[in-house]
């Protein structure tokens, strides 16, 4: 398609967007309840989708560009989406007590952010269930690259003979006996190894679900808390007689409103501790299972990234080594020449 | 009582519509060499392992040329045409103009391989072989130095190690002090804390190199609305416009061309910088050597930006109390961290302090 026929076809998608998003803003506007946002993230999808193949042959920054307009855009339709439904089950105690009834709106905003996080740690309750099911990721983990293996080395072995075939074969045979078999075998001798591995990098990922709570927990209330400030603001604004005079202008007071609160936050000793403890744990996990993966690796007779590491640290070394002996050997060579001369600063520039 | 009109909201809505077709028109028409960086023109005159020198070509005639050429380190987080972005938002640019001879160091991007080179690398080897290689080929005893953000730590540690080669010394958004809490990057990294909250040794061991894609996560998360939100909001407003599109893009590139950090030099730059705030307490060791800023007794200029959330001010004003010299210098500007280099109103003010600084000082 030409340029103008993706320009042509996204316009005709985005006026459909556009008439979706009036409509779910007239309901809100009227406080009728909502209606459903299938459609509206539909024509987004189905816009996005375009403009993405409209600016394939765009520099990547280009594509990026467009893409997080769209997100925005959507992310702005649900963020006003959730400001109208809170501000609708403010409006009926306005005459009353509305700080309680957004108290308790936050309560709810909270509880529905915690949900997904919730749901997964109660299941991490159960560690006899995760530890089958890691056990499990691990034992699929080798089939692809193994079937892979199996599928290109016979395609070699038709011009390299068979001896790749039998190779085949014995690293397959190796694999099932050993590794494959492992994990499924009793913690004793050979296997205790393999075992303990695993379960130190199950250990450490259990440790990234919980820090990864601790953290979802901290930023959730911190979302609220930018939000429920934010509704302070426009009842504020409301009872002044004010009004927000556009979308843009509605986003802006949140933008800024938001910054602040979770500036606060990302300051406090909660935050950094949560922060730090996720990053800490994800990077033992990515260590732990980079053990397990290397047992796999050495098992088939592969470099393994330690040995990789080492490879270059010795590399590193050396090339350093040269370098300070090649500056030795200029300061020698240069000592029996004759001194070149050195024009002092000062007196080059008055030259 | 309601926050919003809803005829006004809807017209809006259409029009943000309109515009983003429009815009997307106009970004599908731009290419990649639309958005090239660095306009001045070159060349590379030293290259040491992934590091390249450069020497822009003068742009007044040779007898106006300064003779005492500058060398401009960078930091390393962010690629250096930062400096020379664009022709009419050039900090290089404008120095040229003025007569001052510029010397900049490109960092390159360091591999996997490269995750074990050290501070000491970077200071000693890369700095120093920069400033040897200008000494030798313009047979001087000294050069000037300009060192921006963590180049400016870079530069600060060169010029304690090394005094009689650097003249004078210009540091541009740089920390001093890393234990001022009113920066999130510092709180962040445990300035202050009893426990540091990240261990910086577990991340290298993870990851080898720190991806410029973590770092820069971590920068935007600094100010996520501001810099996730509003921005792309704000793009509307000029999309139509190609030119400032095109500006848009290029700045928007700029952000997102993060070198990985090397593994070994950003764990020491954390622990001995973030963590142990050793720069200022004479404790950074370099190789077998330590840094104490006493020794720089050549005059400094000291230059940061009043509204910079990543390097804040009261980190970059405390130098004075740390150098060894009777000649220094402060000047802030009206800008953020990124500001120094593209704001109109500062390129109109800072190329002139530092060429003026620098000539009255020969």
């Amino acid at each position: 398609m030409s340029q103008s026929d993706w320009y042509t076809q996204t316009q005709s998608i985005m006026q459909k967007w556009a008439e979706t998003q009036q409509q779910m803003m007239s309901d809100w506007m009227q406080l009728a309840g909502s209606a459903s946002s299938t459609m509206m993230n539909m024509w987004q999808e189905m816009a996005q989708q375009g403009v993405r193949q409209w600016t394939a042959d765009s520099d990547s920054t280009v594509q990026q560009v467009a893409d997080k307009m769209f997100s925005n855009q959507a992310a702005m339709m649900r963020f006003v989406e959730l400001t109208m439904k809170t501000w609708q089950s403010l409006v009926p105690s306005f005459e009353g007590d509305w700080q309680s009834t957004l108290t308790q709106q936050m309560e709810t905003i909270r509880t529905e952010l915690l949900h997904a996080a919730d749901e997964s740690m109660a299941a991490l309750k159960n560690v006899n269930h995760w530890w089958q099911t890691y056990v499990e990721q691990w034992q699929s983990f080798g089939t692809p690259w193994l079937q892979a293996f199996q599928q290109g080395l016979p395609h070699m072995a038709k011009a390299d003979g068979s001896s790749l075939v039998e190779m085949t074969s014995l690293y397959w045979d190796a694999y099932q006996e050993t590794f494959g078999k492992l994990l499924q075998a009793p913690g004793i001798g050979y296997t205790r190894e393999v075992d303990e591995k695993l379960r130190r990098s199950f250990a450490a990922w259990l440790d990234v679900q919980q820090a990864n709570y601790e953290y979802q927990v901290v930023l959730a209330d911190t979302w609220v808390k930018a939000f429920e400030q934010l509704m302070v603001e426009l009842v504020e604004y409301a009872e002044k007689g004010e009004t927000i005079q556009s979308v843009r202008d509605l986003l802006e007071r949140w933008s800024a409103t938001a910054d602040h609160v979770f500036k606060a936050a990302f300051i406090s000793d909660a935050y950094i501790y949560a922060q730090g403890k996720l990053i800490n744990a994800t990077m033992l996990h990515r260590s732990r299972q980079r053990e397990v993966n290397e047992m796999a690796l050495k098992l088939m007779d592969l470099p393994t990234r330690t040995e990789i590491d080492e490879a270059h640290r010795r590399i590193y070394e050396l090339r350093k080594e040269v370098k300070a002996l090649k500056k030795q050997l200029a300061t020698l060579t240069a000592d029996k020449k004759p001194a070149p001369r050195k024009t002092n600063a000062r007196k080059a520039s008055e030259s | 009582m309601l926050p919003f009109r809803f005829d006004e909201v809807t017209e809006e809505l259409l029009e943000m519509n309109r515009k983003m077709v429009e815009g997307l028109k106009v970004l599908s028409g731009i290419r990649s060499e639309d958005i090239q960086f660095g306009t001045s023109e070159k060349e590379a005159v030293y290259q040491q392992d992934h590091i390249t020198l450069y020497r822009y070509k003068p742009l007044v005639p040779e007898k106006d040329v300064f003779p005492i050429p500058l060398l401009i380190s960078y930091a390393l987080v962010n690629r250096p045409y930062m400096v020379d972005l664009q022709e009419d938002r050039s900090l290089v640019r404008n120095l040229l103009e003025m007569g001052i001879d510029i010397y900049l160091i490109d960092w390159g991007y360091p591999a996997r391989n490269d995750q074990w080179i050290s501070l000491e690398d970077y200071v000693q080897g890369y700095v120093g072989g920069c400033v040897d290689y200008i000494r030798e080929a313009r047979d001087l005893e000294s050069i000037n130095l300009l060192g921006i953000c963590q180049g400016g730590v870079f530069s600060m540690c060169y010029t304690a190690l090394n005094p009689e080669k650097i003249k004078n010394l210009i540091v541009m958004v740089a920390p001093v002090d890393f234990h001022v809490r009113d920066g999130l990057l510092n709180v962040w990294m445990g300035c202050g804390a009893s426990t540091p909250p990240v261990n910086p040794e577990w991340m290298v061991d993870a990851l080898g190199n720190i991806p410029g894609d973590l770092m820069n996560f971590g920068f935007l998360m600094l100010k996520p609305f501001e810099l996730g939100l509003q921005k792309y909001l704000g793009l509307l407003d000029i999309i139509e416009d190609t030119q400032r599109s095109v500006n848009f893009l290029r700045m928007e590139k700029w952000i997102f061309d993060s070198p990985d950090q090397a593994g070994a030099a950003w764990s020491q730059f954390v622990q001995d910088f973030y963590m142990g705030n050793k720069l200022i307490n004479g404790e950074v060791i370099l190789g077998d050597q330590r840094v104490d800023l006493k020794n720089i007794t050549m005059p400094v200029l000291n230059l940061y930006a009043e509204n910079d959330h990543l390097v804040p001010p009261s980190s970059s004003v405390v130098l004075k109390d740390y150098v060894g010299t009777n000649d220094y210098a402060v000047r802030s500007f009206p800008a953020g961290h990124i500001g120094m280099y593209v704001s109109g109103r500062i390129q109109k003010e800072l190329p002139p302090t530092i060429a003026d600084w620098l000539k009255a000082r020969p």
